[in-house]
């Protein structure tokens, strides 16, 4: 019995190709409670997708372990909508591939899609929709499955800046009221800092823990509002100089 | 649906357009009358000798002839049943074999050099083969038309299935897939373009093969008509069964683009 939700024990990936070996996560160890949202964090390239795979399953670590609870909800770089199913049958995915949860996912759908404003667009196909609202059934389709936590690989890069801000609050309202877990990674530290409970921040490759920032601020405020908060600048400037990003010249 | 109403200028747009379509279809229906009707003249000019390239009186005169001794269906019949074999055949092999490749790699890398040399190589070759094993009715003709089709469609279809975005598969797996569903649930639907295209291809190249095959052994259908009348110099009734045979390979087109329609519609 541990307190943690999901628990990595000493993770450690190395990637095997003809011509090379190459160690793109070294000894991880990191614990995240029920209900927290953590976000990863690290220079690009640096393995961040990587360690969510193998969280997800869907790579096994060189070596270490995972403890959590399955299913996770997976959500991807894009959307990945399938174009020829509605929306509706897009959030029934997860359910359609395991069918023994078809009956109980189907009333749970409806509602989530009721509840998040995708009622009226659960007959259209995927690209009569606009990029915020695919986010969002994409999202749907994560949580049909009610996963108790959910990985998030960098779900919002291919929105423009605009949408991404509004999206990132949606998002963060569903997953708030659904007391998730989640683990979001991302490069963008602005999104980090505004959407989570703590940030961890990964070195370069192979990829190690650095430095774990535990958020404090003065409410429980949505992403947006948090952007306003006096500590925000504080931690961005931190976070910014622990990556110590460079333009080579 | 609301009505509407047109601003002068989507009229003008919409009215432009409809007569450029009009204007399109008409040159092509014109080309074709003045083509048949030159062909006409020239002939009864004596200017050619329509014994060796016949004439579209003498062509619709043969058509005739055929229609009412009943033979024009038979071998059209013939050479569509021949076909519809090849096709059926050729593209579901076709595609079996490309699932097949599709789920194991290393059956893949095996088979790739022979499927290359397979497909360079001219099939109609195996022409006299395939009557020695086959016999001389309806089977070598339809081992043509599979032969032609199939390594097509295998290397286009194999092709298209590793096309698929990764990350979808990737999606797939996120939720436990299994393979076959991975197969089932998005390398099949979204490779239903590529599908449908190569249906397009393989449905010629049948018809392709059976009028080789037709050449080379058989007792009815429109190869045997080409070959026949040539032999007996009735250039009329070579015209016709090349005419019918054009008529025969557009309507197997529109049929798979019909499908094609329905299928797709998602696209839209």
């Amino acid at each position: 019995m541990t307190a943690f939700q999901v628990e990595l024990n000493h993770i450690s990936m190395t990637y095997q190709s003809p011509t090379t070996e190459t160690e793109a996560i070294s000894d991880i160890c990191l614990g995240v409670t029920q209900g927290e949202f953590v976000s990863i964090v690290g220079p690009s390239g640096c393995g961040k997708s990587t360690l969510l795979d193998i969280i997800c399953g869907l790579v096994k670590p060189t070596q270490g372990s995972i403890q959590l609870q399955r299913p996770v909800g997976y959500m991807l770089q894009r959307d990945y909508l399938l174009e020829w199913r509605t929306i509706r049958h897009n959030c029934m995915l997860g359910p359609d591939l395991q069918k023994h949860k078809m009956k109980e996912a189907r009333p749970y759908v409806e509602h989530l899609l009721e509840t998040y404003g995708l009622a009226e667009f659960a007959d259209h196909y995927p690209r009569q929709l606009s990029g915020g609202m695919r986010q969002r059934a994409a999202l749907i389709r994560t949580l049909a499955l009610k996963p108790d936590v959910l990985l998030l690989d960098e779900p919002f890069s291919a929105l423009d800046y605009q949408t991404r801000l509004a999206v990132v609050d949606d998002v963060w309202n569903i997953l708030h009221t659904e007391n998730k877990t989640v683990i979001l990674v991302t490069h963008d530290i602005a999104e980090a800092i505004s959407i989570s409970d703590r940030v961890v921040v990964l070195t370069a490759r192979p990829a190690r823990v650095k430095t774990i920032y535990e958020l404090r601020f003065a409410t429980a405020d949505p992403p947006l509002q948090r952007r306003q908060d006096e500590n925000f600048r504080k931690y961005f400037d931190a976070i910014w100089k622990e990556l110590d990003i460079h333009v080579s010249s | 649906m609301l009505a509407v109403e047109q601003s002068p200028d989507r009229k003008a747009y919409l009215r432009k357009r409809h007569l450029h379509r009009v204007i399109v279809l008409m040159t092509q229906i014109m080309l074709l009358l003045a083509f048949l009707l030159v062909w006409e003249l020239v002939a009864n000019a004596r200017l050619i000798d329509p014994f060796i390239t016949s004439q579209p009186s003498r062509m619709l005169a043969t058509i005739l002839r055929l229609h009412y001794d009943g033979s024009l269906y038979m071998h059209v019949w013939v050479t569509f049943v021949e076909t519809f074999w090849g096709f059926i055949l050729g593209t579901g092999g076709g595609f079996l074999c490309a699932v097949l490749l599709w789920w194991s790699r290393s059956l893949n890398e095996i088979s790739e050099p022979y499927l290359v040399v397979l497909n360079a190589l001219p099939k109609v070759a195996l022409g006299p083969l395939l009557i020695v094993w086959l016999g001389n009715g309806s089977a070598p003709i339809i081992g043509m038309a599979l032969l032609i089709s199939i390594i097509v469609t295998i290397i286009s279809l194999v092709s298209g299935f590793q096309d698929v975005d990764p990350d979808k598969i990737k999606l797939l797996q996120s939720f436990g897939a299994s393979r076959l569903q991975i197969l089932t649930k998005v390398v099949l639907p979204s490779s239903l373009p590529t599908i449908i295209s190569t249906l397009k291809v393989s449905v010629g190249l049948c018809l392709v093969g059976v009028i080789m095959g037709e050449f080379l052994v058989s007792k009815a259908g429109l190869g045997y008509l080409i070959v026949y009348g040539s032999q007996v110099f009735k250039l009329d009734l070579v015209m016709v069964s090349i005419v019918i045979l054009a008529a025969m390979a557009a309507i197997l087109y529109f049929i798979v683009s019909f499908f094609e329609k329905r299928l797709l519609r998602w696209q839209k």
